[in-house]
């Protein structure tokens, strides 16, 4: 016995609502309708101010270490060796 | 099961196998070329298939039908009814609707409200619901579900939500609406007055009048024992149903939906009626001394009393009725028709008389207020109204016609209105007589119902009473165990918890 029987107000190939099933929710799709719109402007909103509000960052008050010339030198030889050495 | 939606009854029945009741399509997945499985990638819908019900494969004129039933009835039109262009016999087939209408073209072509109204979409649906009816098709819309499941509230907004909620079969043409509705109108009708989300609000909102909502009220109390304190359970409710006809030979498992709107109540289904009994084997309505007793199930049992209902009720065998149990419907009464006028005027004074709420549909708009009318010419003032004229929101959607009239077309229990015997009055006013007027000439008026108002300044608990308010009373007789006198100039009446002084001035 399956858990969830064949819905009745499907159709078994398409999993489409069936036209008894349309009419059934017809005096719910719009204010259905209305409340996905509020629900998902809020969800919608908020992600968008996230995300523009974190795109401000700049990252300046982030320190970065002091490096001289001659070891930032050093450092590009160890790395390119240790592509060649891969390759 | 789900299959039998798509596939053709023809191509079920050669082609698959009956597995636990449910059909197993076998056929399809040979016939599955390329377009089908980009139909189906694409999740639209196949081809309508020749054989499923549809307007054009069910339409054939009546006198030319292959259904012998409506080549007869299509001969009665033509014998019995009237053109009403010219009043001649009618001669004609009207194109649009198959159905015999008219005595001529000419006639057909001059009624122009036939035309303008478009009638003929009306009479079209008749034709090809009732050859629908005959076509040989599986009906798998009349398997019906069972007990409603667990957490799941029954919508009775219209048909629809009551189909799906109730998981009936996925109706997906008016065809099978029209097969189903004609057979649970009368069930659900009852049910949708009775329940307690009832689409019928109270006035302004609804139908409902507040002696309406009182009665239903009364009936909800005992429908619902789980929502009151003390859960005592009388005995089973009545639900009589007058004039029963077609209502009587409605199968058990149909008047089981009723039940199912209310699980765990007790129904007792009173057919009463000279035609409430039809025999299947004598192919004769059955008259019988004794009450015919069907027992459905523990819950359903449905008694048929072959008789007239004031037969029943001067004998006192339905004595005594509790407004808190017992409830009338009549179905289609046609109390003004002038056939069976006598014998309603014999009934509705004891209909009345049990104080219970009885509820009356119409064929149609025209039925509804001939009845109205009929009642309030010769009833007003022993009566409430309960329920205000209505479209019955379960009404059957199958469209019938009139065959001494083709053109008077209905639907069953279209139209819907309560009332009921007046068992209070339930706008008593007390007018302020002379002092000096002698007690009897008081206690009589009030029995008659008549309406007195009241021309004094009296005072309710510190309250100015308004000329007229609304008070609540049992019956003639209660009221007069409330009432008290007393002497001088004051009259002492007790309603329940609320007691009141009024001052006689004049």
């Amino acid at each position: 016995m399956a858990i969830f029987p064949q819905s009745k107000y499907h159709d078994p190939r398409t999993f489409k609502m069936t036209p008894a099933m349309i009419r059934a929710r017809k005096p719910f799709f719009w204010r259905n309708a209305a409340t996905f719109a509020v629900l998902s402007t809020i969800t919608v909103s908020v992600y968008f101010y996230t995300y523009s509000f974190l795109g401000q960052d700049t990252f300046d008050d982030v320190p970065i270490p002091p490096i001289s010339d001659a070891e930032l030198a050093k450092l590009k030889q160890e790395y390119e060796s240790s592509k060649q050495a891969k390759n | 099961m789900f299959a039998s939606r798509r596939l053709t009854p023809q191509v079920l029945r050669s082609s698959s196998s009956k597995l636990n009741g449910r059909f197993i399509p076998t056929q399809r997945h040979a016939n599955r070329n390329i377009m089908n499985i980009i139909r189906n990638a694409l999740g639209m819908d196949p081809p309508p298939s020749p054989f499923e019900p549809s307007e054009e494969n069910r339409f054939h004129p009546w006198d030319s039908s292959p259904s012998p039933d409506l080549r007869h009835r299509a001969a009665t039109i033509r014998a019995l009814a009237k053109c009403p262009v010219t009043g001649k016999e009618i001669n004609f087939t009207c194109p649009y609707s198959g159905i015999p209408t008219h005595h001529s073209k000419e006639a057909w072509e001059q009624d122009t409200e036939y035309h303008a109204t478009k009638k003929y979409e009306i009479l079209k649906k008749v034709n090809i619901y009732e050859h629908d009816l005959r076509s040989g098709r599986e009906f798998p819309e009349f398997d019906f579900p069972g007990k409603q499941t667990f957490e799941s509230q029954v919508n009775l907004s219209n048909w629809d939500l009551y189909f799906y909620t109730r998981q009936f079969y996925s109706m997906d043409t008016e065809f099978q609406l029209a097969a189903v509705t004609k057979m649970l109108s009368y069930p659900v009708t009852i049910g949708s007055i009775l329940h307690q989300y009832s689409p019928y609000l109270l006035q302004p909102k609804g139908p409902v009048a507040l002696e309406g909502l009182k009665s239903l009220a009364a009936l909800r109390y005992s429908l619902y024992p789980n929502q009151r304190s003390n859960t005592f359970k009388d005995r089973p409710l009545r639900l009589f149903i007058i004039g029963a006809r077609a209502e009587g030979q409605l199968p058990g498992h149909v008047w089981k939906q009723l039940c199912y709107l209310f699980p765990e109540i007790e129904f007792e289904l009173h057919f009463i009626g000279p035609e409430c009994y039809y025999d299947t084997d004598k192919r004769s309505y059955l008259t019988s001394q004794k009450p015919i007793v069907k027992r459905v199930d523990e819950s359903l049992s449905m008694i048929y009393h072959t008789d007239y209902f004031h037969v029943f009720h001067q004998a006192q065998d339905f004595f005594p009725y509790d407004p808190y149990l017992d409830s009338f419907f009549t179905f289609h009464p046609g109390l003004a028709y002038p056939d069976v006028t006598d014998l309603w005027k014999q009934s509705l004074p004891g209909l009345l008389e049990t104080k219970c709420p009885i509820f009356i549909t119409g064929y149609h708009e025209k039925d509804a207020n001939a009845d109205i009318k009929w009642i309030m010419d010769n009833f007003e003032k022993d009566l409430d109204v309960l329920v205000n004229k209505t479209d019955n929101l379960f009404a059957s959607t199958k469209w019938e016609l009139n065959d001494l009239n083709p053109q008077e077309t209905y639907r069953f229990n279209q139209f819907l209105f309560g009332i009921r015997g007046a068992p209070y009055f339930s706008n008593l006013t007390i007018h302020a007589i002379s002092e000096k007027s002698p007690n009897e000439s008081i206690s009589s008026s009030l029995i008659n119902g008549e309406h007195v108002s009241i021309i004094s300044d009296a005072v309710i608990s510190g309250m100015d009473l308004p000329r007229t308010f609304k008070a609540t009373l049992i019956t003639a007789d209660n009221f007069w165990k409330h009432f008290k006198f007393n002497p001088g100039k004051l009259i002492c009446f007790v309603l329940s918890e609320l007691s009141l002084d009024v001052v006689w001035n004049k």
